[in-house]
C-alpha cells in the first residue's frame, strides 16, 4: 500500500503495483524505498487522482504496457480507454496534466489521442468553438494563414 | 383590503407596461420555460411534474385575469393581502409569498377557493416544498426582470414568448442553443495553450496533415505548435502513415538548386550557376577516374574499378558507398554484402547518396564549404546512412525524416535550410491529387527513328533503346540528349542503369556496359552465343539477362563468374531478382518461372496466362513494414488506407491482354486483371499505381491495391512498346520511335 496525497490533503491508499504505472511514483519508490511516508502528489487534485487510480487499476495486470500510437491496445482495452475519456474537456485536461506529471505513458497517450479526435476534421471555426479559442489573428495574417493552409483543402 | 376591479393592470408600479394578455403570455413562457429546464434534468417523472407545474402557472395567471374584471371572484379574496394585487406578476409574488407562510389546510382551502376550475385538488399548491422553489425562481426572476427598463423587459418577455410558443421538442433545441453557448464556455478548454508544449505537439501529432492545416489557423499559439517542424517532420509524418507518393530525387534537387542559387547569391560568388553547373557535369563525367577530389566536390565523380580496368579506389568512398534507389519502390534495399559488392564494382569519390539532403548538395555548391575534409563527410554521411534502413520501413510514407536526419547529424549552421513539412507536404499532396484527377504535363520527344523497345529513367536521366541499335540518354527535366551509346548491332531490347553505369542488352547478344555520362563503353559481354539479349535486371553486384533462346545467364559482376539456367522453352521477355537469392522470369512459352540461384534451379512455375507474357514486376516491399505502415495509417483513420496485399506478389502482364497478380510463396493467381483490348506489351507498378502499355497505343493506370483501372490514356497511334514509372510521372515508348513524358508535378515554384 502506498500513501498519496492530493492536492488538497486528502491521503488516498493505493497498492504499489497499481501506482507504480507511473513512472514518477515508481521512481521514488525506488529511490526513496517504501517508508510507508504518504507521498503528495501536489499538482493532481483528489477526484483527477481517483481517476487515474481507476484507470492504473483497470490496466494493473498489463506490466509494462506501451500504449504506443501504433499498438493502441487490445479491443477490449480500447473500449475502457474510450469511455475512461469520455469526460468533460475540464476533467480531461487534468487527467493529460496529471499522467504528464505522473509519467504515466499510456493514460497521456490516449487522453491525448481523445483531443486529438476531438479536432480531427473539424472546421477551423468548429475547433475555436469547441475549445474556446480566441481567434488572436489580424484580418492580414489570417488572410496569410489561410492561404498558407488552402492546398490541404481540395 | 379590497381591490378596486376597475383599475387597470397598468397603473400597476410593478408591471406597468403589461397589459393582462402579455402578462399572461408572459407567465406562459415563464412555466414554459421551468418546463422545459426540468424536462431537461431528469426523465418521465419530471416531465409529468412539470407539465402539472406549467398548467398550474397558466391556472393561476388565468385566475389574475380574471380577477381584474370579475368582481364576484374577487369579492371573495379579502384573505388575499397583498398590497398590489392587480398585477399578475406582482399577484404571483404576493400569493407565493402568502402561501409560504400559510398551514398545509389554509393552502387547501385557498386553493379551493382561487381555483375552482381543478376543485383545489392541486397536488402542486398542497406542496410546500414546490411552492417554495417556485417562488424563489420566480421571485428572482420577476426581481430581476423588474430591474430591467421597460424596453429590455419587453425583449426579454419577447424572447420567452416566441419560445413558448414553440412545440416541446424545439424547445428543448432552442434551450441548448441558448445554454450551449454560454454555459460550458467554462468547461471548454484550450487544451493546446494550456497544456505543457511538449503535451500540445503530442495531441498535434496523433493529426493528420488537414487537420493539422486547420489547427494553424485557429489563433497564434496554435499555428505555432501546428506549423512546428521538428515534431511534425520527424513523427508525424512518419507516424500517422500520410499515403502520399515518395517523390523522387527530382523535387528535391529542384529545391536544393534553388537554395543553393540563393546560397551563391548571397555569398556574391559571380559564377553563372547553372552554366558551371552543367560544365561541371560534364567535366566531371569526361575526367573518368582520373579526376581529383576537388573537381569531384562539385558534382558527384565516378571512378569506374571493374577487373579490367585498374583505377584505386579511394578508402573514403569503400566505407560507404551507397547506391541510390532510383526507382525506389522496385529496387530492394541493399544489405551491407550488396553495398560492399557495388562498392568493388563502381566506387564514386563522391557518393551521392538518396538521402542525402539539401545543404549535401549546398555543401559542394559553396566555395566556402568545399575544404570539407572528406572524411569527415563520409563519418556523417555513414550516420546518415544508419538512419536510412530505419526510414525505408515506411516505405512510401516519408523521406523527409532521414533528410533531417541527416542535416541534423551534419554542422548546425546547416539547420535552416530545412524545409518546412508544410511545404514538403503540399507538393506531396498537389502530386497525389493531380495523379487523381489525371493532371498531368505531356512531353513527346522524336527519341529514335524506330521503335523503342526500352525505356528507363531516374530524375536526372531518360535513357531509351531503340530497334535502331542505339541507347540515347536524355535529361530528364530538358529532354534534351546527353550522350547516343553505340556499339550493338542489333536492336537494344533491354536497360538497366543506376548513378553510375549503364547496362545495355542487345538482340546481336551482348551486354555492354557503358558509363552513359559520356557515351564511352566500358565492357562488352557476350552472353549468349546463339541469339539476343532480351532482358536484363541488375541488383546488388548480379546481373542477369534472359535470352532469345529461352535460357538465362547469371553473373556476378565483381567476380565476373556466370552460370546458366535453363527451363523455358522460348524468349525471356524479362528477368526480376528477388532478394538474394530468387529469381522470377518471364517467356514467351507463356510461364513465369520463380529459381533459386543458390541450387540453380526452377523452383515453381506459374501457369495461367494463354499468350507471350511480356513483362513481371514484383511488390519489393516486405510484408512486416507494410503491416506497419497499414497499422499506423488505420489508427485515426487518417487517409483510409486501401488493404493492401500483405503477401508479396508479382504482377504479369501479357500479350493475351490480361495482366496477373501472383503470390509470389504460393504461386496462387490472387487476380486477373482485365481491361486491355489488345495485348500487353509492357507494365510496371509501384505500391500506387500499376502502368500498362498495350499493342493498341493505349496506356491504362491502375491501383495496384484494388486493381481497379484508374485512367486510360490514348498514348500513341502505334503500340506501346515500353513503360515506366516514378512516383511524379511516368514514360512511354513507342513504336514509333516516340517517348512521352506524362508528368504530375504542378511547376515548381518554392520561395526559397
Amino acid at each position: 500500500m502506498v500513501k498519496l496525497v492530493s492536492a488538497e490533503g486528502a491521503v488516498i491508499d493505493v497498492d504499489r503495483d497499481i501506482i507504480e504505472q507511473s513512472a514518477l511514483i515508481r521512481n521514488i519508490l525506488q529511490d526513496v524505498g517504501d517508508t510507508g511516508e504518504p507521498i503528495p502528489v501536489p499538482n493532481v487534485s483528489g477526484p483527477i487522482l481517483s481517476k487515474v487510480i481507476e484507470y492504473c487499476t483497470h490496466h494493473r495486470d498489463e506490466p509494462e504496457r506501451r500504449m504506443r500510437s501504433d499498438t493502441l491496445g487490445s479491443d477490449s482495452d480500447r473500449g475502457f480507454d474510450h469511455n475512461f475519456c469520455k469526460v468533460d474537456q475540464g476533467t480531461l485536461f487534468d487527467i493529460i496534466l496529471a499522467a504528464n506529471f505522473l509519467d504515466i505513458q499510456p493514460l497521456l497517450d490516449v487522453a491525448c489521442l481523445t483531443v486529438a479526435y476531438m479536432m480531427k476534421g473539424k472546421s477551423v471555426e468548429e475547433i475555436r468553438s469547441t475549445f474556446n479559442v480566441q481567434n488572436d489573428f489580424d484580418e492580414e495574417e489570417e488572410a496569410k494563414v489561410r492561404s498558407a493552409n488552402a492546398w490541404c483543402e481540395n | 383590503m379590497t381591490i378596486d376591479p376597475s383599475r387597470p393592470n397598468s397603473d400597476s408600479p410593478l408591471a406597468p407596461s403589461s397589459t393582462p394578455n402579455s402578462a399572461q403570455q408572459h407567465v406562459d413562457t415563464l412555466a414554459d420555460k421551468m418546463s422545459s429546464t426540468l424536462s431537461t434534468f431528469s426523465p418521465a417523472t419530471t416531465g409529468y411534474i412539470a407539465a402539472d407545474a406549467q398548467q398550474h402557472i397558466r391556472a393561476d395567471s388565468h385566475a389574475d385575469t380574471a380577477a381584474t374584471t370579475t368582481a364576484a371572484e374577487q369579492g371573495g379574496s379579502e384573505r388575499d393581502g397583498s398590497a398590489s394585487p392587480s398585477s399578475t406578476a406582482g399577484r404571483k409574488r404576493n400569493f407565493a409569498e402568502f402561501v409560504s407562510g400559510s398551514s398545509v389546510r389554509e393552502l387547501d382551502l385557498l386553493a379551493l377557493r382561487r381555483y375552482p376550475a381543478f376543485g383545489g385538488k392541486c397536488y402542486r399548491h398542497s406542496t410546500q416544498v414546490y411552492l417554495a422553489e417556485c417562488d424563489n425562481t420566480q421571485r428572482q426572476l420577476q426581481a430581476s426582470l423588474r430591474a430591467l427598463p421597460s424596453a429590455e423587459q419587453e425583449k426579454i418577455s419577447g424572447i420567452w414568448s416566441n419560445f413558448a410558443s414553440e412545440p416541446a421538442e424545439r424547445r428543448l433545441l432552442i434551450l441548448q442553443g441558448i445554454v450551449n453557448p454560454v454555459v460550458p464556455q467554462q468547461l471548454r478548454v484550450d487544451f493546446l495553450a494550456a497544456a505543457p508544449p511538449d503535451v500540445s505537439l503530442k495531441i498535434l501529432s496523433y493529426l493528420d496533415a488537414q487537420s493539422l492545416c486547420q489547427a494553424a489557423q485557429v489563433s497564434r499559439t496554435w499555428a505555432s505548435l501546428a506549423n512546428d517542424d521538428i515534431s511534425h517532420i520527424d513523427k508525424v509524418c512518419k507516424k500517422c502513415g500520410w499515403g502520399l507518393p515518395l517523390l523522387d530525387k527530382s523535387s528535391r534537387r529542384v529545391y536544393e538548386a534553388t537554395a543553393r542559387r540563393a546560397m551563391r547569391l548571397a555569398s556574391s560568388n559571380a559564377i553563372d550557376v547553372r552554366g558551371h553547373n552543367k560544365a561541371l557535369r560534364i567535366a566531371a563525367s569526361s575526367t573518368n577516374g582520373a579526376a581529383t577530389p576537388a573537381s569531384g566536390k562539385f558534382n558527384p565523380n565516378y571512378t569506374f574499378a571493374l577487373p579490367t580496368n585498374n583505377v584505386a579506389i579511394e578508402p573514403a568512398s569503400q566505407i560507404l558507398s551507397y547506391q541510390p534507389a532510383g526507382e525506389s519502390s522496385s529496387s530492394p534495399s541493399h544489405s551491407d554484402l550488396d553495398v560492399s559488392l557495388v562498392s568493388s564494382v563502381c566506387a564514386p569519390q563522391n557518393t551521392i547518396e538518396f538521402m542525402q539532403g539539401p545543404q549535401a548538395l549546398a555543401d559542394g555548391g559553396s566555395s566556402s564549404n568545399s575544404t570539407g575534409s572528406q572524411p569527415l563527410g563520409s563519418i556523417s554521411r555513414r550516420a546518415a546512412f544508419v538512419h536510412e534502413p530505419a526510414d525505408s520501413e515506411s516505405g512510401n510514407v516519408s523521406d523527409c525524416s532521414s533528410t533531417n536526419d541527416c542535416s541534423t547529424s551534419r554542422s548546425g549552421s546547416m539547420r535552416h535550410k530545412r524545409r518546412p513539412w508544410k511545404e514538403i507536404f503540399a507538393e506531396r499532396q498537389i502530386i497525389a491529387n493531380n495523379w487523381r484527377r489525371f493532371r498531368y504535363q505531356e512531353s513527346r520527344i522524336q527519341a529514335h527513328t524506330d521503335g523503342i523497345l526500352c525505356v528507363q529513367f531516374n530524375d536526372e536521366y531518360v535513357i531509351t533503346g531503340s530497334y535502331d541499335s542505339k541507347v540515347r540518354v536524355w535529361d530528364a527535366e530538358t529532354f534534351e540528349m546527353v550522350s547516343e551509346l553505340s556499339g550493338h548491332t542489333m536492336p537494344v531490347r533491354a536497360l538497366e542503369f543506376d548513378e553510375c553505369k549503364l547496362f545495355s542488352g542487345s538482340l546481336d547478344g551482348t551486354v555492354r556496359i557503358w558509363n552513359y555520362r559520356d557515351g564511352t563503353c566500358i565492357r562488352t559481354l557476350r552472353v549468349f552465343e546463339n541469339g539476343g539479349v532480351i532482358s536484363l535486371h541488375y541488383s546488388g553486384g548480379t546481373l542477369v539477362a534472359g535470352g532469345e533462346n529461352g535460357t538465362i545467364r547469371v553473373y556476378n559482376i565483381a567476380k565476373m563468374t556466370s552460370f546458366t539456367l535453363t527451363g523455358h522453352t522460348d524468349w525471356v521477355n524479362s528477368v526480376k531478382l528477388y532478394g538474394d537469392s530468387t529469381l522470377f522470369s518471364c517467356s514467351d512459352d507463356m510461364l513465369v518461372k520463380r529459381w533459386d540461384l543458390d541450387q540453380r534451379r526452377c523452383v515453381r512455375t506459374y501457369t495461367g496466362h494463354s499468350h507471350h507474357v511480356q513483362s513481371l514486376q514484383l511488390s519489393t516491399r516486405m510484408p512486416s513494414s507494410l503491416q506497419a505502415q497499414q497499422s499506423s495509417m488505420a489508427r485515426l483513420g487518417s487517409r483510409a488506407p486501401e488493404p493492401v496485399s500483405e503477401r508479396p506478389f508479382l504482377i504479369t502482364g501479357s500479350l493475351d491482354s490480361t495482366m496477373r497478380v501472383w503470390d509470389i510463396e504460393t504461386g496462387e493467381c490472387l487476380d486477373t486483371i482485365f481491361g486491355h483490348v489488345e495485348g500487353i506489351w509492357s507494365m510496371t507498378f509501384d505500391s500506387l499505381r500499376i502502368v500498362s502499355g498495350s499493342n493498341d497505343g493505349t496506356v491504362k493506370i491502375w491501383d495496384t491495391s484494388s486493381h481497379a483501372c484508374l485512367h486510360t490514356l490514348l498514348a500513341s497511334a502505334a503500340a506501346v512498346n515500353c513503360v515506366a514509372i516514378s512516383d511524379t510521372r511516368f514514360i512511354i515508348g513507342d513504336n514509333d520511335g516516340s517517348v512521352g513524358v506524362y508528368d504530375f508535378r504542378d511547376h515548381p515554384q518554392y520561395s526559397h
